[in-house]
């Protein structure tokens, strides 16, 4: 997995991109806050992020906050880590309210981040079978609107045409053919029918599901 | 680096390498890193604490403390932590002792961890 890795120190940035690279991931490494943040607005983002709280220039938390409050098409959820000295209580609460997914403490033991990574990555991939999934029910809602739209006009077109033929035979009342103008009476109450089910079908077209938005485009922290 | 006195206790290469997640050469790379980089880490402390600026006391101070926190949770990285609160509490007065402290407890420290190199690469 790709991990992008923004630490200003240089033995906690050496360890860290170690142990990732031995972990298997391809690391991604930063210095400061607004170099991290200008890799965020690449095309090719990585969407597991390690931030450090303080750096110089941008603030972890600052990066948190653009990358949660950015809305570009195309975007994809970017599960934050924040790896930080900064251990009360209250920071801990600050971070995470900033829009991190999760918060560890340095000194930082291996072990922990290594299983907290395995827990974003599932994250990740949750998020991706969802977005997968709802990209594949529209596309089928799309298909299916299209066929019954298609079909309702191909129906609707003769049934208003015999509308008009069966208005033709309705003198036969007055002409003395009472069979016949009973047989077209139920005739046109059936078409008429059928028109009006075929309008339904129509304007449920009309409220389709291709409405559903896509989510995860921007978070709101408030 | 300064030949004091070896005051710090309880640093062996074998807790170091448990804290690399038991990457032996990682532990050893980052031994020599932070030897090597702790004299400016603490030229950078103690320029902060000639001008008494609270902000950078706290700045560089949680600097150190991160690169010692990599090797050990005890002395010095308890007193480079005390160093930073008091930066953060704008105790400037007292940052020059605890500065003091921290500069031969780093020393040391380096000391120590030098001489498990040395004792690795022979051994």
């Amino acid at each position: 997995m790709k991990i992008l890795i923004a630490e200003d120190e240089l033995v906690s940035r050496e360890i860290l991109k170690s142990l990732l690279q031995e972990w298997g991931h391809e690391v991604i490494v930063t210095e400061d806050g607004l170099a991290a943040w200008e890799v965020f607005q690449q095309d090719d983002a990585p969407q597991l992020a390690i931030l450090d709280w303080n750096m110089p220039g941008m603030d972890g938390t600052d990066v948190c906050r653009k990358i949660r409050n950015q809305n570009k098409a195309g975007y994809k959820y970017t599960y934050i880590i924040l790896l930080t000295g900064m251990n009360r209580q209250e920071d801990i609460v600050k971070g995470l309210s900033y829009g991190a997914d999760d918060y560890v403490v340095k000194p930082f033991d291996p072990n922990e981040l290594q299983v907290r990574l395995k827990a974003g990555i599932r994250i990740l991939n949750l998020e991706h079978s969802l977005l997968t999934s709802l990209t594949q029910l529209k596309e089928a809602e799309e298909l299916r609107q299209n066929f019954v739209s298609t079909l309702t006009h191909e129906v609707k077109t003769p049934l208003l045409a015999d509308q008009k033929i069966l208005a033709l035979f309705k003198n036969f009342k007055e002409t003395g053919n009472p069979a016949m103008f009973k047989l077209t009476a139920g005739l046109a109450k059936n078409n008429l029918e059928l028109l009006c089910m075929v309008n339904m079908l129509l304007e449920s077209c009309e409220k389709d599901v291709r409405e559903i938005e896509i989510p995860y485009r921007s978070y709101s922290l408030g | 680096m300064d030949n004091t006195e070896d005051i710090v206790s309880g640093i062996s290469r074998e807790k170091i390498v448990t804290r690399m997640g038991g990457n032996i050469e990682l532990a050893d790379k980052i031994t020599a890193m932070f030897i090597s980089t702790a004299p400016q880490y603490l030229a950078d402390i103690e320029a902060a604490v000639a001008e008494k600026d609270a902000e950078q006391i706290q700045r560089t101070a949680h600097r150190l403390k991160g690169a010692l926190g990599t090797l050990t949770t005890e002395e010095p990285y308890t007193t480079a932590f005390a160093l930073e609160n008091l930066g953060r509490e704008n105790g400037v007065d007292k940052a020059d002792e605890v500065y003091g402290q921290l500069r031969t407890q780093v020393y040391s420290f380096c000391h120590t961890l030098s001489s498990e190199l040395k004792e690795e690469a022979h051994g």
